[in-house]
């Protein structure tokens, strides 16, 4: 691992003349979950410079606003979220879907903002190949293996899913987010934070977020009312493993008539993928046990599998028929 | 790095047995041919590298009503270690300091000697704890000793080589692709009448043909389901490869041959219209007392079978493959296997032990029981632990062989050559047989000397005492008592036996466990995921120790074949056309405690001890029921057979979509 250097700023505008000062050889560091194997893995996007935003006090809460939505700071715990008895109240889905990222000790590290700007956790990458996003101009998981790691809907330059499970839980839900930059506060709404594979700064990413911004906040609307909302993930393994296949989905039901849905899917794209032709379809139908056939008939209609990978459209549609099957079973 | 420019040239490579077996195969030996041939192949099967037959295979089909072919594949597999692969290497002057990992410290000891060119004496070997090391990590770590060594003998500072986890993914000896052909025929009664079975084995760059060549590993593939047939043929062919080298890897070619085993076996039942069960008492081999073919002092196979079913709970199983109604359908599988329950030897005293012990590069195993003058005993014992905890089971050994009622009064010094006396190192299952052999042989000797000096105190007839947590008393006159500090103390502070116990001869062969695994699985018929919700692990164990370690031990089993069941080495993926894999554990994806369900240990002593103490090995014998076992309950649950190993969700899947059943 290469030398590093660790400062610790106090407040948030100190952290961003650090990262302004080193520019893109300086990065946040949190939890460190993601960042510390980056350096492990040698990947050559991985900073030289750490600022450390743990003792900055205005990053980690959990608390509710004045509509009755929820504002959570963004060096919050995924553990924190998890024991959140406001969240769970609120945001069932939500909670469910922290509880199912990596492993209880990583959850006790990990913070929201790391989970949703993390790195992408292709096996080539991490493996040290000269691929898209380690300095080369090949993805080797478009040609290799990418049974678990890669797009099934296409991709640009990198072919990596987009790895968090939050941002899949947060879209659904409407979530917005809060960037500090040198120019002031800047919002954008969760699906523009994570548009998949971008040439930012020069560097190929997942998120929107330049060298000298930070994650500071992530806002969750107030729930809508008769908001049912599921989320499932299929993995490999017990624990640890990224979802091969996930999906989050939130309707809005009165009188069992879908009035408003999300149905985002993780794991099979660059990005959280917002499937609208499905949610434009639920829009008036009732909420009904033989929905789920129709709805899988025209989902993912735009699936582009690489050689190992179509199965994940499989999962992705087993599991949109067993989201809405689960909601038609409450109702 | 950036500054090496390499230049290479491609030579033609052939990766796979597919490659390897092709009519324009490269040639990988030299003009002799991919498949490996010696002096021992059949004449009469120039095809072959290994074969064995008994009857007449064309009269065999014959007689048969049903006759049934099938292909199994198994791609490939490592058994990966917890720790890392690390070892030091520290000089004083000319004395070596080396920190090691593996399976023992005197034999590498006397490598590193030999290698680095001195007396061995001028080494001291430390290996106490490992993460385990399955036999493939070992030698991964090993084949680095010398250069380690010389590093810091060159830069006069300790030198520390730790292999990051992914590149030691690439060190370890592998389980290797194997490709097993059946074509079986039975009567109607469902009993089998033929057997014709032909194993293809990618032997990477050995000259020898590991399993197919050597008829004992061979054989130990063909006894659990031939003795009953009359007619069957087994040919082994062994090719040369370009792929990673294979080896031992937690159980010598268990799994990867089990499996067809198994999965065939399940298969003929349903065409016989019998229960997996059943078919399988049908034919699994009983040895009779003095049936040469099995020499062995027990091979409970009925009982693990029947007793195994009970405690499952078999008879609720749906004979219908994916019969259950609705979206999650769960079956039941059966598997069975059966090894060496450890090897065999001698110990101290016995007529065998002398011979077997002076002879040329013989496998002895050492210990040293010290009892101190306050009382505690110490072990002293080489072997390295492995996360097996054998050294509790060898300390309860003591305990109980010097009337302790716990381990308390036991302390243990082991894996440091300056501390321990020398030891041949473990593998097959020769932790507790041999050096337990060693440990009971010096328990042994140290109880009968303290009660022949107790005896001596008290004047009382030897025959008349006991010994009990620490105190000898007369049995017939509880006032005369001694202590075992006492006597330690009258004896200048400590009294010392050694004991000794060797491999080989006769014995070496005699114990072969055999145990099953059955287990329940529940399949998401609409996402192709499975569950793996509950087993029952019965198995032939001889006396268990200690309970505790068995149940680790056991665990760790299922685990681990859980393991090779359920992922592949990628390296027909990563690289496609290579067998390159070095990218890591992103590929090759570890299961943990979650991945297991709680299990139903059932241990079943057949044994009668003829030798110390009656036991087996543990989680190697029935490891390899466990591929096979999935696989049938997979199939059980959604009528998916999945003959190409490794069992994943997407096979799952493609097969229901192939029924038409998902939604």
């Amino acid at each position: 691992m290469k030398n590093i250097s660790i400062y610790r700023p106090s407040t948030v505008e100190e952290a961003i003349q650090l990262l302004s000062r080193h520019g893109t050889e300086a990065g946040v560091y949190a939890g460190g979950t993601d960042l510390l194997i980056r350096l492990k893995n040698r990947l050559k996007q991985a900073p030289t410079y750490l600022v450390d935003v743990k003792k900055i006090d205005n990053l980690r809460y959990i608390k509710e606003d004045a509509k009755g939505g929820v504002a959570i700071g963004t060096a919050t715990k995924l553990s924190e979220m998890a024991d959140s008895e406001l969240l769970q109240k609120k945001y069932p889905m939500l909670v469910q879907a922290i509880n199912m990222i990596s492993s209880p000790e990583l959850r006790n590290a990990s913070t929201l903002g790391g989970d949703l700007l993390q790195e992408v956790w292709c096996q080539y990458l991490r493996g040290g190949y000269s691929c898209w996003r380690n300095g080369g101009y090949l993805c080797y998981g478009a040609i290799g293996d990418n049974s678990y790691y890669h797009s099934a809907m296409g991709g640009r330059l990198c072919y990596a899913v987009y790895p968090g499970d939050a941002a899949t839980a947060l879209i659904a839900f409407d979530a917005r987010v809060k960037l500090a930059t040198p120019g002031g506060v800047k919002e954008l709404s969760m699906e523009q934070l994570v548009p998949g594979d971008m040439m930012v700064d020069g560097r190929i990413q997942s998120h929107v977020v330049r060298f000298n911004e930070i994650l500071t906040e992530v806002v969750i609307p107030p729930p809508k009312p008769g908001v049912r909302a599921s989320f499932e993930k299929l993995r490999p393994r017990g624990v640890w493993d990224f979802a091969m296949a996930s999906l989050a989905m939130s309707l809005q039901v009165r009188d069992k008539t879908i009035e408003d849905a999300r149905v985002v899917f993780g794991g099979i794209s660059g990005k959280p993928l917002r499937e609208t032709h499905v949610e434009t379809f639920l829009k008036g139908k009732t909420l009904a046990a033989d929905l789920s056939d129709q709805a899988v008939s025209i989902a993912l209609a735009n699936a582009a599998p690489l050689k190992y990978n179509s199965t994940k459209i499989d999962m992705a549609k087993g599991l949109l028929a067993s989201g809405l099957a689960k909601m038609s079973a409450v109702a | 790095m950036d500054a090496i420019q390499v230049e290479y040239e491609v030579l033609p490579f052939a990766s796979t047995l597919k490659d390897a077996m092709a009519t324009d195969a490269p040639d990988l030996r030299g003009g002799k041919g991919n498949l490996l041939r010696h002096a021992n192949s059949p004449q009469n099967f120039p095809n072959a590298t290994w074969a064995e037959q008994q009857g007449d295979l064309e009269q065999g089909f014959a007689e048969a009503d049903v006759i049934r072919e099938f292909t199994y594949r198994f791609v490939g597999g490592v058994s990966v270690p917890m720790q890392p692969s690390g070892s030091v290497a520290k000089w004083n002057g000319d004395q070596l300091t080396f920190w090691g990992m593996g399976q023992g410290i005197y034999p590498v000891r006397a490598a590193l000697a030999a290698a680095l060119g001195i007396d061995a004496s001028k080494i001291r070997f430390i290996n106490k704890w490992n993460g385990s090391t399955f036999g493939a990590a070992r030698l991964a770590a090993e084949r680095f000793y010398p250069l380690i060594a010389h590093l810091a003998k060159v830069t006069g500072r300790p030198v520390k080589v730790m292999l990051p986890k992914d590149q030691e993914l690439a060190q370890l000896q592998i389980k290797p692709e194997t490709i097993t052909k059946f074509k079986v025929g039975a009567r109607k009664d469902g009993r089998i009448t033929a057997i014709e079975h032909e194993v293809f084995v990618s032997v990477g760059d050995l000259d020898s043909g590991g399993h197919a060549s050597t008829p004992g590993n061979a054989q130990n593939q063909l006894e659990l389901y031939t003795s009953l047939v009359p007619h069957w043929r087994s040919l082994w062919c062994a090719y040369r490869t370009n792929a990673p080298r294979p080896g031992p890897s937690r159980s010598y070619y268990q799994q990867e041959t089990k499996w067809s085993w198994e999965s065939m076996m399940d298969e003929m039942a349903e065409a016989v219209g019998l229960d997996p069960v059943a078919f399988r008492l049908m034919h699994i081999t009983k040895p009779k007392p003095g049936d040469a073919r099995y020499p062995y002092d027990s091979f409970p196979s009925v009982e693990v079978l029947e007793e195994g079913a009970k405690a499952f709970g078999w008879n609720r199983r749906n004979p219908t493959p994916g019969g259950a109604p609705g979206r999650f359908k769960r079956g039941f599988g059966v598997g069975m296997s059966q090894h060496h329950g450890g090897l065999m030897g001698y110990h101290e005293g016995e007529e065998a032990f002398q011979k077997l012990a002076a002879a040329p590069g013989a496998a002895v195993f050492g210990t040293e029981l010290e009892l101190g003058a306050d009382g505690y005993v110490t072990m002293k014992v080489a072997l390295p632990d492995s996360g097996s905890n054998a050294a509790t089971a060898l300390a309860h050994l003591v305990s109980e062989m010097l009337g302790f009622t716990n381990r308390n009064r036991i302390r243990l010094i082991w894996g440091d050559t300056d501390m321990a006396p020398s030891s041949d190192e473990w593998f097959g299952g020769r932790t507790i047989t041999l050096q337990g052999a060693a440990i009971c042989s010096a328990a042994d000797k140290l109880r009968k000397d303290l009660l022949r000096r107790a005896a001596a105190s008290l004047q009382v007839d030897v025959a008349k005492l006991q010994i009990r947590d620490g105190v000898i008393s007369s049995t017939e006159d509880p006032k005369k008592t001694t202590t075992l500090y006492a006597l330690a103390k009258a004896n200048g502070g400590t009294i010392r036996q050694t004991g000794r116990g060797v491999s080989g001869g006769e014995r070496t062969g005699s114990n072969k466990g055999v145990g099953a695994c059955f287990v329940e699985v529940e399949v998401d018929t609409w996402t192709g995921d499975w569950r793996f919700l509950r087993a029952v692990y019965p198995h032939d164990t001889g006396l268990v120790i200690n309970p505790l370690v068995a149940e680790a031990d056991m665990v760790g089993s299922l685990v681990e074949s859980t393991q090779v069941a359920t992922d592949a080495i990628p390296w027909d993926r990563e690289f496609p056309g290579t067998r390159h894999y070095s990218v890591g554990y992103l590929s090759y994806r570890l299961p943990t405690i979650m991945d297991v369900p709680k299990q139903t240990q059932l241990y079943i002593d057949s044994l009668e001890p003829r030798w110390f103490y009656g036991v087996k090995s543990f989680s190697e014998t029935s490891i390899g029921a466990v591929p096979g076992a999935i696989a049938n309950a997979i199939y059980n649950a959604c009528g998916v057979r999945i003959r190409e190993h490794p069992i994943t969700r997407e096979k799952i899947m493609a097969g229901l979509r192939a029924q038409g059943r998902r939604a």
